[in-house]
Parts: structure tokens; sequence; C-alpha cells
């Protein structure tokens, strides 16, 4: 009885105590006693909190009984301080230099660092501030261990090879899912989304706005990632917008301009040269006239960057709105990249229990293109290819037609070739706290992804001129409902999240096409005199998912975390449609322990474990079903027709992946040294494979699950901080990963002649048993014989020459991927000034260079490399590198050997900058805040390998972005930009 | 009030929770079903024409073949700037080259498409489908089958003159097996003999079911007739040096005159007229333009949509009479070649911009001149039909007619058909076969030239790389 009474008073002074206020007010303030504007003060146990204003102070209404404020602001660990009797608070932060207390972002949520047992990667606001902010792709390299990031091109635009922990998939794609604020991006898993030729992608982050990016974080294990279920074998990325921060209104400008050249081109021959080669091997009297193709097609790029943002709100309401403008032109002519952004994201309390959030994103980008780089319209490759006799105008200063290679210099004056891209990526959430720790939500998003890609050939290129014109569609709506649950027993707490998603996207495609204009002004498809084609197609894919996570911690040492996720696909037949996907982690925060926990050695020690799976669903919407297509493909004579277009495999199902990882986190002298280190192993099965066919089944391929590949690997990240002072610190950060990839087994795939299973996936590249899924399979170049002007290759047995390139002799020769990759990150900050640089290198990969069959052809019709001019005649036998003009083996010289196999590692100065930066009360005045003037240099330096002289452009390579059985192939793949950037940024 | 928001939430959940199995249960809406697309008759129709569509593409009549024809023989020369033709040319073909991999692999998607067709048709369960046009269908998709695989084994393999067809040709696929859901195929190859004889079996088994004619002019001479099926078996008869059945087929096709007769001038080019026997039907919105390349595409300069790629060659222009020869005042102009450079192209193909010219697979002057040389072969004599039959052509195109007293014998006879043959096939895709099945080398002149005569390596095309690698049962052509 009397335990009853107790608890009912317990009750009734614990409501009355909800009602009771008090008013806290104090300043957080760095080592310095300097203000820290922004800083995030929570009552512990409850919703209310606020953020510092310019000066670090704050006013915080709390309930009377709270007795623990938790302050934190990145960079600095977090502190709970304990209430006392006093309202006056004033908190001295602790630099963090590993980040121990930050909150991280995780797949349907946030955790502390500290309590992070899963492998991760995260990209913070530092270093996103000290990088150019030319596309959210590029925070990627170098920033993230586990994680490779390869530009396809230079291009303005282009998409960057992804590569999260290896290569997990043979056909079904290597990108990683990408999530912004919990939408997954469209990524043209549809179809694609311009029309541009070769193998460079669009970028499905080139919508976004570096500078509205808070975090991105990366999700390597199955511990972190499997909570995406089928979509996460390749990682996660999940990227989170800036959000506005209780407080005064805070604005930011930013702009900063700059130029670009490329970091290599070719030398190609001019007039002289191509006349006197092509009359020694053709015999034929090239024309007298001269023209310098790459010098016309070649500029320096500028750019433009403009930001505003704003910032701000109440204890109740809190918003960020930023819009900007991206300008920029490339450093061959017909490349120009402008994006327009805008985003508001806003947060309300609606009452203590009820709160919604909405993020709204919007761009627009108009781009300007020329065709590809595999495609004879991209000025540089056309510039290339286009003889040096070629003029481009006639005397009278006219457009000449020049045939085959157009004349891009006429393209570019005369014609069109846009792609307009308009995005909406948005979600608005609706969260209530049911009971204490138990919070239900539902979040509704959108990615409505448009591009319109418009070209027009002008007359003097296509007689009469023509025009296409295509809409795309990609449309995707999602729901996620979740119950979150967060509570702590003594030394038992728990934290689960569970819930549901569904998923619909609708990818629409519209075109229309015609030729015969009367004039080049006439720029639309409707002034053609002769409709060419009209098309209108859709397709869509659903996905409906359930999961759940929950996590246990002990004594805050003792971590277990599962997830579980079944995802339900429209990709899949009806019978294997569902597919289950889990994992389990572990971790010990041994520096918790008794004996670790006084330390002064050891600041932090943790070790963690995980396994799990995860699935790949990217095979294109109906792999499953037996299929006759339609349209214009299969009509004739004006009657409707059918084809047949696909092989039923009713059978399909997911292919999936298994991650092992162990990995161990420590901190040691006063945490000025961190490293993290993970091993993993991941084992993919039930591969999806288009499983080949010789083509006299009238099918090239068929998907199959067939076959099993294994990844293992090690990413390792260090950081130091080697000196700090109060005014002077030296920063250090060195990533480095090295992963081995196999192909360990592929039932039925064709054998070659050694009897290794393989799937080939171009003509030089094979998946083959026993070795990495993009092994080079190629005949063995030996070089030119000083006695008879022969190129020679050898045999397979590898000791005799021969003088014809026979596929028998193929051999394996190495693969696309590298030993190991990493970066090198030295910062040093002094007073106000900040100097960053970024090594980033490569080792061991292997390059395929296409674009040496046209170059180096000493036969072709195309211009051609001036290194062809060291051919073989009596009076140079011994240097020559090209076979002599009446050698037989002239015309297969060219051909796909290692001759065009190159050492892909490199080492480059990714970036390097210099920041300095004005407070407002150095000066003493109230105006502004502060001013950061900058400059930043990107590829300023690059160390190929031997043999790329002469021959190849940029060594970051990855013709084909999202294709694992075509990486590291070039063809005319634009080098990769040096580029100079000034900046200023003001905040008021 | 503000409470109350708190009941948004449940709505919202519902809703978002009750997707179920129907929401991820979508069909493509562009294509239907195999099952589908013989369920009545207007589908199994449409999936016909889907085979004649088949066979438009670059790589079977689109130009491609045609085009490889002219470049592997004298003709014409090769000025283009793409590695992989210049290597056909130059007889120095790899067996990776792409074109020719394209080519293997169109038709075997074309030959795939009629398999289906045969082997579906007959069981569509439409009762409006009769028997009668069900049989037509079957009949029409031989027809396109046999002509797919002469196309294709006269590339792939040495002439049949050369031993009797022993050599070996291309695999004869018949059934669409992986449609069929069963195991892929890895067929060895046919000799060509077997090959020849299935087109006969084809051609033979189609032509009682195939019409005489269809009512409109782009179907009478675009789809199957029984004067098609005459006159390819007339073709193949030619080919494989059985005369007598040659003249009796080119008959069949030349007793119908109102069908089939020589036009009287040279504006029949793309005109749907009797001058055609077969000729797949191309408009500007659906043609052979897979990419580029086309007819028009390779054959016309830059300044007319095309890429110049293939003018007349020297040994082709002395052999006309520039001056007299209708065929050359009329269907020949002057412009700049890929290279540049000044050279003669034909006027046969108008279009380089959209590649909308019909591609001649057969017309009337062939059968005719079929007839005039099978009649020489099998007589051995200075026959009178068939300078007859020459001097028809000859009279067309202006020049003087011939008279017995003209030929010291029936072996000038038939040289003088021969060349009346060339001048006027030119780019129509005949000559390399034309030299190959008479014992002639390809090229008389240059370094090449040694490289050329029937039975040599490279005047066949090689099994592509890929389907060696894929199916090791497919032995290379010697010498590869």
């Amino acid at each position: 009885m009397k335990k009853l009474s107790l608890v009912l008073f317990l009750l009734v002074a614990g409501a009355a105590s909800i009602f009771a206020q008090r008013t806290v007010t104090g300043k957080v303030a760095d080592a310095k006693g300097e203000g820290l504007i922004g800083a995030s003060i929570l009552a512990k146990g409850s919703t209310r909190g606020t953020v510092t204003d310019i000066d670090g102070a704050f006013s915080l209404s709390v309930p009377e009984n709270t007795q623990i404020l938790v302050i934190s602001y990145t960079g600095f660990k977090t502190q709970e301080v304990t209430l006392g009797a006093s309202n006056a608070l004033d908190v001295t932060m602790e630099s963090d230099a590993i980040g121990l207390d930050e909150t991280v972002v995780i797949g349907y949520g946030t955790q502390s660092n500290r309590n992070r047992i899963s492998s991760i990667s995260t990209v913070n606001p530092e270093t996103i501030h000290n990088n150019p902010l030319l596309g959210p792709q590029q925070l990627l390299q170098g920033t993230a261990s586990g994680v490779q990031m390869t530009n396809t091109s230079g291009v303005l635009g282009s998409a960057a090879a992804i590569r999260i922990r290896g290569v997990s998939s043979i056909n079904a794609g290597g990108n990683p899912l990408f999530v912004v604020d919990g939408v997954p991006l469209n990524d043209g898993s549809s179809g694609n989304l311009s029309n541009a030729a070769g193998g460079t992608a669009l970028n499905p982050l080139a919508d976004i706005n570096p500078n509205d990016i808070e975090s991105m974080t990366v999700l390597k294990d199955a511990g972190a990632s499997a909570i995406y279920g089928s979509r996460a074998a390749n990682g996660v990325v999940l990227i989170t917008t800036k959000k506005g921060k209780a407080g005064s209104n805070r604005v930011n400008l930013e702009y900063y301009t700059g130029f670009s050249k490329p970091t290599y081109t070719l030398d190609m021959m001019n007039a002289d040269e191509y006349r006197g080669f092509v009359k020694a091997f053709n015999n034929q009297d090239a024309p007298a006239t001269s023209f310098n193709w790459p010098k016309a097609v070649l500029q320096t790029g500028r750019i433009s960057s403009y930001t505003v943002n704003m910032s701000g709100g109440t204890d109740k309401t809190q918003y960020y709105l930023s819009g900007s403008y991206l300008d920029q032109s490339n450093y061959a002519i017909g490349n120009t990249f402008k994006r327009y952004n805008g985003r508001l994201n806003l947060k309300h309390q609606v009452s203590n229990k009820l709160r919604f959030n909405t993020n709204i994103g919007l761009s627009r980008i108009d781009n300007d293109r020329i065709g590809a780089d595999n495609n004879t319209a991209a000025s540089l490759t056309s510039a290339y290819l286009q003889v040096p006799t070629q003029p481009a105008f006639d005397d009278a200063g006219n457009f000449l037609n020049t045939g085959f290679i157009q004349n891009v210099l006429a393209i570019e004056k005369l014609g069109i070739f846009r792609l307009l891209t308009t995005r909406v990526t948005a979600n608005t959430s609706l969260s209530y706290d049911i009971l204490p720790g138990l919070t239900a939500k539902t979040d509704w998003g959108v990615d409505l992804l448009q591009t319109e890609e418009t070209s027009r050939t002008p007359n003097i290129v296509t007689t009469g001129g023509s025009a296409f014109n295509n809409i795309r569609a990609d449309n995707k709506w999602l729901t996620t409902n979740t119950l979150n649950y967060s509570k702590q027993f003594g030394d038992f707490a728990v934290d689960a999240i569970g819930g549901m998603s569904f998923e619909y996207s609708l990818f629409s495609f519209t075109s229309v096409a015609g030729s015969g204009f009367a004039a080049d002004a006439l720029r639309n498809v409707s002034s053609a005199a002769t409709p060419t084609s009209t098309q209108a197609n859709r397709t869509a894919w659903g996905l409906y998912s359930q999961f759940v996570r929950p996590t246990f911690r002990f004594k805050d040492r003792y971590i277990i975390e599962g997830s579980l996720r079944r995802d339900g696909s429209s990709r899949f037949g009806k019978e294997f449609r569902y597919g289950t996907f889990w994992s389990v982690n572990g971790g010990w925060i041994l520096s918790e322990e008794g004996f670790l926990k006084n330390s002064t050695f050891i600041n932090n020690l943790k070790l963690t474990a995980s396994y799990g799976t995860t699935g790949n669903d990217r095979i294109g919407n109906f792999p499953s079903q037996g299929l006759y297509g339609s349209g214009v493909a299969f009509d004739y004579s004006g009657l409707p027709g059918l084809g047949p277009t696909q092989p039923a495999n009713p059978k399909l199902r997911w292919e999936q992946t298994a991650q092992a990882d162990i990995g161990i986190q420590f901190s040691i002298l006063k945490s000025r040294i961190s490293v993290e280190a993970n091993v993993w192993q991941k084992k993919t099965s039930n591969l999806l494979l288009a499983f080949q066919l010789p083509d006299v089944n009238g099918f090239s391929s068929i998907t199959r699950n067939a076959g099993n590949m294994e990844n293992k690997g090690v990413d390792i990240l260090i950081n130091t901080v080697n000196i700090k002072t109060r005014d002077f610190q030296w920063k250090s950060t060195i990533s480095l990963s090295k992963y081995v990839n196999k192909v360990t087994n592929l039932p039925g795939a064709s054998k070659d002649v050694d009897g290794n299973p393989f799937i080939a996936g171009t003509g030089v590249q094979r998946a083959i048993v026993g070795y990495a899924v993009n092994t080079f399979y190629l005949v063995r170049y030996k070089g030119i014989n000083p006695a008879t002007g022969n190129a020679e290759w050898l045999s397979k047995d590898g000791t005799t020459p021969v003088t014809t390139i026979n596929p028998a002799d193929r051999v394996i020769v190495g693969s696309a991927i590298p030993d190991y990759y990493g970066s090198f990150t030295n910062t040093i900050s002094f007073k106000g000034f900040d100097l960053s640089a970024m090594l980033y290198f490569t080792k061991g990969n292997k390059v395929f260079l296409g674009d040496l069959n046209f170059t180096e052809n000493p036969i072709s019709g195309f211009n051609k490399s001036a290194r062809l001019l060291n051919y073989w005649t009596e009076n140079n036998k011994e240097n020559a590198v090209v076979p002599s003009p009446t050698s037989s083996t002239r015309s297969i010289f060219a051909s796909n050997s290692t001759n065009q196999l190159l050492d892909g590692s490199f080492m480059r100065l990714r970036n390097v900058s210099l920041s300095y930066t004005l407070r407002a009360k150095q000066v003493g005045v109230k105006w502004f805040d502060s001013i950061r003037l900058y400059v930043m240099a990107t590829n300023l330096w690059t160390q190929r390998a031997k043999g790329w002289a002469g021959r190849g452009q940029d060594p970051e390579i990855a013709d084909a972005g999202n294709s694992n059985v075509q990486q590291g192939q070039s063809f005319f793949t634009a080098p990769q930009a040096k580029m100079i950037q000034m900046g200023v940024n003001v905040g008021f | 009030m503000k409470s109350y928001f708190k009941y948004l939430l449940l709505p919202a959940f519902l809703l978002g929770t009750v997707a179920c199995d129907k929401d991820i249960t979508l069909s493509p809406e562009q294509s239907l079903t195999v099952e589908a697309a013989f369920a009545n008759k207007a589908t199994a129709q449409a999936s016909l024409f889907g085979v004649y569509s088949a066979t438009q593409v670059l790589e079977i009549f689109g130009g491609l073949t045609l085009i490889l024809n002219e470049y592997m023989a004298d003709n014409v020369e090769f000025v283009g700037s793409f590695p992989t033709l210049q290597e056909i040319r130059n007889y120095a073909t790899l067996s990776n080259n792409t074109n020719v991999q394209g080519l293997w692999q169109q038709h075997y998607v074309a030959i795939m498409a009629a398999n289906v067709v045969i082997s579906r048709v007959p069981g569509v369960p439409d009762a409006s489908y009769s028997d009668a046009e069900k049989r037509q269908a079957v009949a029409e998709a031989k027809f396109l089958r046999a002509i797919t695989y002469f196309n294709l084994v006269n590339l792939f393999g040495q002439p049949f003159n050369l031993n009797g067809g022993t050599s070996l040709g291309v695999p004869l696929v018949l059934t669409p097996d992986i449609l069929d859901g069963k195991d892929p195929l890895f067929p060895k190859r046919n000799t060509v003999a077997e090959v020849y004889a299935q087109i006969e079996k084809d051609l033979k088994e189609a032509l009682p079911d195939l019409p005489r004619t269809y009512g409109s002019a782009d179907q009478r001479r675009g789809r199957a007739t029984k004067g098609a099926a005459n006159g390819i078996l007339c073709r193949l008869y030619l080919y494989k040096n059985d005369n007598t059945s040659a003249i009796a087929r080119a008959d069949s096709v030349l007793n119908y005159p109102s069908l089939y007769a020589l036009a009287s001038d040279f504006s029949f080019y793309d005109a749907n007229s009797s001058e055609d026997v077969f000729t797949v039907q191309m408009t500007t919105t659906d043609n052979s333009r897979t990419g580029a390349g086309g007819l028009g595409g390779y054959m016309l300069p830059a300044a007319r949509g095309g890429r110049g790629d293939c003018p007349y060659s020297a040994s082709l222009l002395a052999a006309f009479d520039q001056t007299k020869d209708l065929r050359f005042t009329a269907l020949t102009f002057k412009g700049t070649s890929a290279l540049p450079a000044a050279a003669t192209f034909t006027n046969k193909y108008k279009d380089g911009l959209t590649n909308s010219d019909n591609s001649p697979v057969q017309r009337v002057s062939e059968i005719v001149l079929n007839k005039a040389e099978a009649l020489v072969k099998s007589t051995n004599t200075i026959n009178a039909d068939a300078i007859t039959l020459l001097n028809r052509i000859r009279t067309r195109a202006g020049l003087a007619a011939r008279t017995a007293a003209d030929f010291a014998d029936s072996a000038a006879l038939l040289t003088a058909i021969l060349n009346e043959r060339r001048l006027e096939l030119c780019f129509e895709g005949h000559r390399r076969l034309d030299l190959l099945r008479n014992g002639f080398a390809l090229r008389t002149t240059g370094t090449t030239a040694a490289l050329s005569k029937p039975g040599d390596v490279r005047v066949v095309l090689p099994i592509p790389q890929r389907e060696i690698d894929l199916g090791s049962s497919l032995p290379q052509n010697t010498g590869y």
C-alpha cells in the first residue's frame, strides 16, 4: 500500500512537473573563449532545444524537472551539463579532432558516432568546405576509404564511376544507391536520360548544389546497408542537406570564378607530316591545304558560381533557404553547363509531440552537348581524327562540309545539341511521439526528373538539316512509414526502428525527329519537311518493402544491432518477387571498460564485426518475361509489326551479396592519432548475368542467375593532428584501400581455350573464373622487328613472335582493378589561413585505349598520332615503333592487342586550396560575420605511368561508368580538366 | 486544435501501408508476351511483318551485305575511313571485325523471327484466321528465311562451284529453341551444299502457298510472291551450275510479262515497277538506319547526305562506254569522295539522309541475264536465245545489239553476258559472287589481286570470333 502511494505520488508529481518551466540562459564558447554560433542545446529526454546566436548566447525554456542539457557542436565533443539551481550556464566546448560525438546519418535515422558499430565513411562539412564544389560526386574521391571514385570523362555533366568495396556484380550495374534526405534517387535504371553517344552517362547527382550538402555518408558493410535490402549490394550513399538552426537569421554569399585546361591532349600529325605519311604508306597525294583542328576547338574553359543562402528560425520553426547559379564552359568548344538550384528545408514543431519536416530541392540544368566521347561530333575527338589537310572554311570563309568526320566548327556555330534537365526532389514528413521514446513517422517524397534533348544538325553537315527532340521523364514517388523506439532501462538501452516503404517510378520517353529544313534558323522539328520518327514509350517499376532494425546497448560498451528487410519488386517474376535481406553486427567499446577508461594513452578503442546480405535489382524492368516488341523497329511498308526482343526466364531472382566485416577504431595520444580499419569480404551468389549466347540462337544473351563472385579487401583511414598550438594546426589524413576481385564460378558459361569459363564483357575484357571480373584478354604485342620492319606479336606460349593477331594467342594480361588506391591529405591552419592539399593515387590497374585503334592506324582515312612518324625504314630500324610502309602488318598494327593496353597507375594533386578567413570581431565591425577568400586548384599536377607520353591523354578513365565488365576502357575519353578557381564567401 | 494534426498521421500511415502485391505487378507497355504475339490473326500477321522488318536492317538488305560484296570485288574503291570495312576491302579481315559480327548476328535475328512464325502460326487459336492465310504466312516466312540464309552462306562459305558445295557454310537453325524455353543451341556449321538444299527446300515448300501478286504496288514488289520465290530459285540454280533448272525458273518469272518486264528506261530504282521481282521496302520513317550507313549513306557523297565511301573504281569506269551507255549517263554523277577527292558516284540510290531507297534484291534484268548465262552454259553453243536476251538488256541501255557473228565461240558469248551483267548490276551487290562462282579472281590488278581467287582465305568472311569463343563446335574458315 505504501509502495502504491509512492508510485501514485511520483506519477502526480511527474505530471505536474510537465507544466512547470524554467529558462536557462548562457553562452557556449570554444577553448579560446570565442562564442560558437549555432551550437545546439537540448534538454535531455525531451525535444526542447535551441541553438546559440552569433555571440554563442542562448536562452532555453525547459521543464522544471530537466536535469541535464546536452550541448553539441560539429567539431567539438558533445557535453552533458547537469543543471544546478542557477539558471545561468556558460559552457566551454572541447575540440574533438576525430568527431567521436558527431551524429552520423545512417539508413532511416541517425546515430552517435560513439555508438556506431557499422562500417561507414562520412564526408563532413569541413571536407565539403575545402573542395572545389563542382558536383557532389567529387567529394567522394579520396575522402572516403573503400570508395573508388573515377571520373568517367572530362565532358561537363558526365557521371562518375563509383565503386564501394569492389565490384559486386557482373552485369547488374555497379554504382551505389544514392539517397537524398531519405529519397532514393532515380539513376536511369529504367532508361537512358540522354541520347548522347559514348559511354558517358549523365550524372545522377548533377542536380544537387554541393553547397547545400550538410554531410554524405557511405554505407559500406552489410550492417549499415542491409536496411536498404535489394538495392544495397553496391553500397549506399546518403546525402543530407543543410537544415536551419534556431537563432538569429544568417545569410551567406559565395562567389567563385575560375578557368580550366585539359590535363593532357594528344599530339597528332600536322598537315605536312600527314602528307608525307600517306604518301609513304598509301601512295596518296593528300591536298596541299592545311588546318589545325585541335587548336581550333581547344579554348580556356570558364567557370563562375553564385550562391546565396539564408537560415535561422525560432525554437519551433527552423528554415534553410538557398539559391545558386553555376555557369561552366569546357576546355573544348560546344560544351557548357549551367545549373540553377533552389532549396527550402523547413522544420516546425506543431506541439510537444508533433513535428513536421519538409525538404524541397529544385534544379534546372542547361547543358550544351556536342556529342560525347565516342562520337565523331564530339569536338575534341573530331578534331583529332579530322585530317589536317581538310580545311574548315572555303576561300570565302564559309563552312565546308568535311564528310564523315563532320565539321565540328560548323556544328558548334550553326547546330544545336542541348539537354535541359528539370528536377524536383522533395519530401515531407510528419512525426508524432506516441509515448516517451516511441515515435511514429510518415514520410512522403518525390523525385521528378525531366530531360528535354534538342538536336539540330545544320544544312552544311547534313543536307537539308535534321533535328530531333526527346523528352524523358523519370518520375518517382515513395512513402516511408516508420515506428521508432528508443529507451534506456538502467544499463540497458534499446533503439529500434521498423516500418514499410513503397516506391513507384514511371519512366516515359517521347521523341520526334525530322529532316529537310528551309533554313538553319528554323530550330524545331515541326519545321521539317519529312518527319522521320515519332515515339512515345513508358515503363514502370514498383518496390514494396518492410524493414526493422533493433539496436541494444549494455553499459554503453556492448552493442548489438540487427536489421531485416523484405523487398518485393515488380522486376522479377511472380514466384521470385520477394527477397529477404538481413544483417547482424556487434561492437565492443573497450575504452569504456574500467581497465581503459582512465587511460591517458588510449582515448577510444572499439571493435566491431558484422555479417549480412544485400541485393541488386538493376537489370531493367521486365527481364523475366519473354517479349515481342512493337513499333518502328518491327513495322514493314506501313504494316504494324511485332518482333522477338527478349527470351523468357521466369525463374529470375535476386542477386545476393553476403558481406562480412571486422573493424577496429581507436584513437590515442589525446586523440591526436585516430585510426579506423576494416577487413571485409563480399560473396555474391546467383549473379544476375546477361548470359551470352551464340548469335545463331537469335538472341545475344539471356538474363540468368548463374555464378558466384568474391571480393575481399581492407579499408584504412588514419587521421592525425601533427601540430596543434593556439594559432597553428597541421592535420593529415591518409586513406588507403585495397581489394581483390575474383569470379569463382560461372556454371554453364562458355569456356576459353584454357578451359576457364568466362563471360565476355567487351572485345578485350572478360569475367573469367579464377580472375577478376574485368580481366583483359589480349594477344601480347612484342614490338617492331628491327630486321624486317614487321610488327610482331607473341604466340600463346609466349616464345614465338608471329606477324598476325590470332585470337587463339590471347592470354590474361591484367585487369582494370587497382592493386590499391587512396589519398593523402594535409591541412595547415595558421591564424586565419588554411592550406589544404590532397594527393590521390591508384596503382596497378590497366587501361585499354581504344582510341589507339584509330590514332595509330597507319592506313586509316583519319589523322594519325605524330608517334607514327617514327616508322621503320632502312635508316630507322632500331627505334622504330611502327611497321614499315610495305609491311603486311601495317594494316593490323592498330588492331586490339596489348599494344593498346597501358599501365593505368597515376598520382595526382587532386586539389590544393588556400584560404583566408577574416572574422568581423578582428576588425571590430558588425555588418558582417566573416569573410573567407580562397583560391583552389584541381589536377594541377599528374604523374602518369610509363608509356603514356605521345599516346594517351588523362589516365583517369572509366568509359562505361556503370558497367562492371567494361572498366578501364577509353575511346577518346575527354581528359580531366586542370582548373584554378578563386572565390569569396561572406557570412552575415 | 493543433493536437488534431496528429490524426493526419493515421490516414497517411494507413495509405502508406496498404501497398500490396498488385502494386508491384506491372507489365511492359510497348511489348507483348510471346504468347500474346501469336494469340490471334492480327498479332500473328504483325509478327510476320516483323520478319520482313528484320531483313530491312543495315546488315541484311539495308546496305552492308551489298557493300561488302562490292568492296571485296572490283567495281568500287574504298575511300572511307572505317578500318573494319577497309580490312575487308584489303583482304586483311580479322575475326573480331565488328561489321562481320553485326552482319552475322542480324541475319540470325531475322532467321529466328522467321522460325517463330513458321512454328507458331499454325497453332494460332483464332477461328477467323483461315488455314490458307496461315499457310501463306508460313510460306512468306520460309521465303524470308531462304533469302536470309542465301545472303549469309554466300558471305561465309566458299562458292558452291568451287567444290560442289562441300566447303563449310553456316549453321542451319530452323527452330526458335531459346524462345520456346529450351537450352541454347551450339550447332555445327553445315556445308554450303546443305545450306543450299535447305534454301531450295524452303522456297519450294513456300511456292504453292505464296500468292501470285498483291493489291498494292509496295506489297507486290516488297512481299513474297511466287515470282520472287522462282526468281531466287533461278539464282540459286545458276550459282549451283544447275543451268536447266535455272532456265526453267527464269521462265516461271518471265512468263508473267504483265507482272515482270524490263522497264523502258532507268527511272525504275525505288519505284516499285514491273522491273522489280523482289525489293525490300524502305521509307523515310521505316528503313535500314540503325546508326550510320544505308545504301544512300554509303554510296552518295557528303554533299548529298552520304559518306562518299564507295565511288566507281577505275576498272568499272573503263568497262563502261561512258558516252553511249545510258546506265552510265543516266545513273552516274561526279562528286567529292570521303578522301576527299573528285570521284564518280552511282545515282541508283537517291537518299543519303534517311536511307529511304528500296533495296533491290532481284530485278527482271537479272532474271534475263541469268537465263542467258544458263542457256550458254547448258548448251555450250553461241546460243541465239541467249543473244536475244542479251540484246534486250543492251538495247535498253542504248547500246548496239550483238549478233552471233560477234562471238568466236560460246566462251566469248559467256564473257559478253558476264560483262553485261557487271554493267547492269553494278552497285547492287552481285559482282563478288558472279566472279567467284565462274572461277575468276575478284581483282586482276594491284597487290591484293593475288589473294582474291575462289578458295582464297579472305574472299569469304571469318566466322565472328565471339561465336567461336562462345561455341567451340564452330570451326573457323581455314586461314583466319
